[in-house]
C-alpha cells in the first residue's frame, strides 16, 4: 500500500486548508465569451469586441468572475517553470485538416486545442501519411541520390551541430550533441530545431521532422521537413535538392520545405536562387527576395509561383541567425522583408535586424558596452572598451521609431536572448556610425544615414531629464552570463539604436 | 500574484504590469498612515495599482481600448483574495497538467505566455487562422482548469504524487 509521504502530506494539508479553490468552475458553453476576453487581454480586441465585453461584464457576476480567473491562469502559467514546456517541438507542417482531426503522432498525451477523434481515423490518417512518405523515400533513392546508412562524427567534417534546441533524433543519431562534427549521411531529427555549420560558412537550420541528407559542403538533399539556408558570398553555388526541386543558391538566405505528400516550396528572404524542376529538366527559374514557389508530386503544372510564405519559416529563420528567444515588445524581423531600419516605424514594437555574420574584426572595435549590469547613465560614453582583432563576430540592429516625431512620455520594454555571448553593446550615436560600414546591411550605410538623418543625426541612447518618471527613461541591462539584453527605450521625437555585437566564433 | 494578475488585467502587458508592482511597493513603504489589517493593505494596493495602470494607458494613448472604468471598480472588488498556499499548490498542479499536453498545445501556451507574442503572432509563427489560436486557447483554458481541479480532488483524497 502506498503511504503518504512528508510532502504529499504537506500537499494535502494545503489543500483542505483552501477548499475555497475548488468552488469555482467554468460552467460549459462559455468558451466564446472566453475568447473574447482572450482577444481584449493580448490587445487584439476591437471597438466592438470591447463594446460587448463591456456590457457582459457590466451584466453579469459570472461573467466577471470568469474573467477574473482567466486573468489569474494566465499570470499562473507565467510562473509555471519553464522546463514544463520544454520537451518537445511541435511537427507544424502537419495539414491543419489532420491536426483538426486530431492527428499529433504521439497518443500519450492529451491534446486539450484539437477536438478527439475517434482512434480509428488517427490510424487511417497516420498509416496514410507513413504511406506518403515512403513513397517519397522511393522516388528518393530512383532519382539516384543514395542515403548513407548510418551518420558518423568524423574528422573530415561535411558539417558541425553548431545549436541544438529540444533536438529529439531518431534512434541511430541518439547521443548527437552540439559540437559534434558530422560526415555525409542522412541525419534524421524527429523533432525539435538543429543548426549545423558547414566549414565554409554556410549555416543551416532545420527543423524536425526532418531528414537531410548532407552530401559534401556545398550539396544537401532535403528528404522531408523544413530547412532555412544562409549562404555567405564564398559559398555561392551551394545547392539543396528534393525529389521534385533542386535550389540553387546565388548569394542569399532562403528556405525549403518538403511535406509528408511530397508538396515541395521554397522562398527566399535574402538575395537570390534559382530553382530547377527535377522532372521536366529546362532552364530554371531565378526567384528574388519575396518570391515562392511550390511543385507538387501529384501536379502536372511543374514548378508554380505561389504567394510569399515566410512564417513557416520564422523559428528556423531565428535559429539561424542566432536568437534564442525574444520577450516583451521585441519583434524580430521577419524573413523575406527588407532589412532597411529606415523605412520601419512603429510605436509599440521594438524591433530587431540580424547584420552582417561572421565578421572577422581587422582592427580593434570600439564599444560602448561589454560587462553586465544596468546601464541607465548615457551621459559621458566617451570610455569605449575594445573588442580585439580577429575576433569573430556576428552583429544585431535594435531600433525603437516611433511614428512620425512626436513626443511621448512613456517607454516600450523587452528582452533578447542570444545564443553566443554578448561582446559588446554600442549606444552612441557617433559608434553607430562608425560600425555602421563593419556591420550594416542594405539601408543601413553611413552613405544612408548621412542622405537620411544627416551627419549630425541622433540615433543613440539618451539620459532622461531629471524631472522624467524614471521608469520611461532609457535603459539596457546585460545578464551576467552575457546573453540576455533587456532594454526600456522612450525615443521621444527622435528614434533609438543599440548594435548588438556577437560571439561568432566556432 | 494576485496583484500583478489584477494589473496586468489592466495593462494587458507583464513587464509593465511588474514596473507597477514595484511601484506600488515602494509607495506602501513610503506610506505615512498606518494600514489596519491585511485586507486594508490589500485594498489599498489594488485601488493604488488600479490608478496607477490606467494613468499609463491613457499616457500612452489617449484612446486606448480599455473596459470601462466602473466595469474595473467591479473587478477590483470582486478580485478573490490572495492566498499563497492555495496559489503554491495550484501551481504545481498546473505544471503537471502542462507537462501532459501535446507538443502543439505546449507551444502554443510558450509562445502566448512565455513568450509574451499576441494570438495572430502565435497564429502566424505556428500558421494557422487567428480564430484557430484563439479557439484553442479557450479550450486549453477550459481543459487545464478541468485537469488542476482533477489533480486537487485526487491530492485532497490523498492519491496522488
Amino acid at each position: 500500500m502506498h503511504s503518504e509521504t512528508y510532502e504529499e502530506a504537506g500537499k494535502r494539508r494545503d489543500l483542505v486548508n483552501t477548499k475555497v479553490f475548488l468552488s469555482f468552475q467554468i460552467p460549459e458553453g462559455e468558451e466564446p465569451f472566453i475568447e473574447l476576453t482572450l482577444r481584449y487581454l493580448d490587445g487584439t480586441a476591437k471597438r466592438e469586441d470591447l463594446k460587448e465585453l463591456n456590457e457582459q461584464l457590466k451584466n453579469s457576476g459570472l461573467k466577471r468572475r470568469i474573467f477574473i480567473e482567466i486573468c489569474r491562469d494566465q499570470q499562473m502559467i507565467r510562473e509555471v517553470p519553464a522546463n514544463a514546456l520544454n520537451d518537445k517541438v511541435t511537427s507544424l507542417w502537419v495539414d491543419e485538416e489532420q491536426q483538426e482531426a486530431g492527428f499529433d503522432g504521439d497518443t500519450d498525451v492529451i491534446d486539450l486545442s484539437a477536438k478527439r477523434q475517434p482512434r480509428s481515423d488517427y490510424r487511417y490518417v497516420a498509416a496514410l501519411v507513413a504511406c506518403l512518405i515512403t513513397i517519397s523515400a522511393a522516388l528518393w533513392v530512383a532519382l539516384g541520390m543514395r542515403d548513407v546508412p548510418s551518420l558518423a562524427r568524423s574528422v573530415s567534417a561535411v558539417a558541425t551541430i553548431s545549436e541544438s534546441r529540444n533536438a529529439e533524433w531518431h534512434e541511430e543519431h541518439i547521443g548527437l550533441n552540439e559540437g559534434d562534427r558530422l560526415s555525409s549521411g542522412v541525419l534524421k531529427l524527429k523533432s525539435g530545431l538543429v543548426r549545423l555549420n558547414t566549414p565554409g560558412g554556410v549555416t543551416m537550420s532545420m527543423e524536425g521532422p526532418a531528414e537531410l541528407n548532407l552530401v559534401s559542403e556545398s550539396l544537401v538533399g532535403l528528404q522531408r521537413g523544413r530547412v532555412v539556408v544562409h549562404v555567405p558570398e564564398s559559398q555561392t553555388g551551394f545547392r539543396v535538392e528534393t525529389d521534385l526541386m533542386n535550389v540553387v543558391d546565388l548569394g542569399t538566405a532562403f528556405g525549403v520545405t518538403v511535406n509528408p505528400a511530397g508538396t515541395t516550396e521554397v522562398s527566399v528572404f535574402d538575395g537570390v536562387v534559382e530553382a530547377f524542376d527535377n522532372r521536366r529538366g529546362g532552364a530554371g527559374k531565378i526567384l528574388k527576395r519575396g518570391n515562392s514557389m511550390r511543385i507538387a508530386p501529384s501536379s502536372s503544372k511543374g514548378l508554380s509561383t505561389i504567394a510569399f510564405r515566410s512564417e513557416p519559416y520564422t523559428r528556423t529563420w531565428r535559429m539561424n541567425t542566432g536568437i534564442a528567444k525574444t520577450q516583451g515588445k521585441v519583434q524580430y524581423l521577419r524573413p523575406g522583408l527588407p532589412i532597411d531600419p529606415y523605412i520601419y516605424e512603429d510605436d509599440e514594437y521594438i524591433i530587431l535586424f540580424p547584420e552582417k555574420t561572421g565578421v572577422v574584426l581587422e582592427n580593434p572595435l570600439n564599444v560602448n558596452y561589454s560587462t553586465s549590469g544596468i546601464h541607465s547613465d548615457f551621459s559621458d560614453l566617451s570610455k569605449t572598451t575594445t573588442i580585439a582583432p580577429q575576433t569573430k563576430v556576428k552583429s544585431f540592429l535594435i531600433q525603437f521609431n516611433p511614428i512620425g516625431e512626436k513626443d511621448r512620455n512613456d517607454a516600450v520594454r523587452g528582452g533578447i536572448t542570444f545564443d553566443r555571448p554578448i561582446l559588446g553593446v554600442i549606444v552612441r550615436t557617433y559608434d553607430l556610425i562608425q560600425t555602421d560600414s563593419i556591420f550594416g546591411i542594405e539601408g543601413n550605410t553611413s552613405r544612408s544615414i548621412n542622405r537620411r538623418l544627416g551627419i549630425s543625426g541622433s540615433r543613440g541612447l539618451e539620459t532622461g531629464a531629471p524631472e522624467d518618471p524614471i521608469d520611461t527613461q532609457d535603459q539596457i541591462v546585460i545578464t551576467p552570463d552575457q546573453r540576455k539584453l533587456s532594454i526600456r527605450l522612450n525615443a521621444g521625437a527622435t528614434l533609438d539604436h543599440i548594435r548588438v555585437i556577437v560571439d561568432d566564433s566556432e | 500574484m494576485e496583484l500583478t494578475a489584477f494589473i496586468t488585467s489592466i495593462l494587458r502587458d507583464s513587464h509593465m504590469a511588474e514596473d507597477v508592482f514595484q511601484d506600488v511597493c515602494i509607495k506602501a513603504l513610503k506610506q505615512k498612515d498606518p494600514f489596519n489589517d491585511e485586507a486594508h493593505v490589500r485594498r489599498w494596493a489594488r485601488r493604488v495599482a488600479r490608478n496607477r495602470a490606467i494613468d499609463l494607458i491613457r499616457r500612452k494613448d489617449k484612446q486606448a481600448i480599455l473596459l470601462d472604468e466602473e466595469i474595473l471598480e467591479l473587478i477590483e472588488q470582486e478580485w478573490p483574495e490572495d492566498r499563497p498556499q492555495e496559489t503554491h499548490v495550484k501551481i504545481t498542479a498546473l505544471k503537471a497538467c502542462i507537462e501532459k499536453l501535446t507538443p502543439y498545445s505546449k507551444e502554443i501556451i510558450n509562445l502566448r505566455y512565455i513568450e509574451g507574442l499576441g494570438g495572430i503572432e502565435v497564429a502566424e509563427i505556428l500558421n494557422r487562422k487567428v480564430d484557430t489560436i484563439y479557439k484553442a486557447l479557450a479550450r486549453l483554458h477550459v481543459g487545464l482548469r478541468e485537469c488542476i481541479q482533477k489533480r486537487m480532488k485526487k491530492l485532497a483524497k490523498g492519491g496522488i504524487s
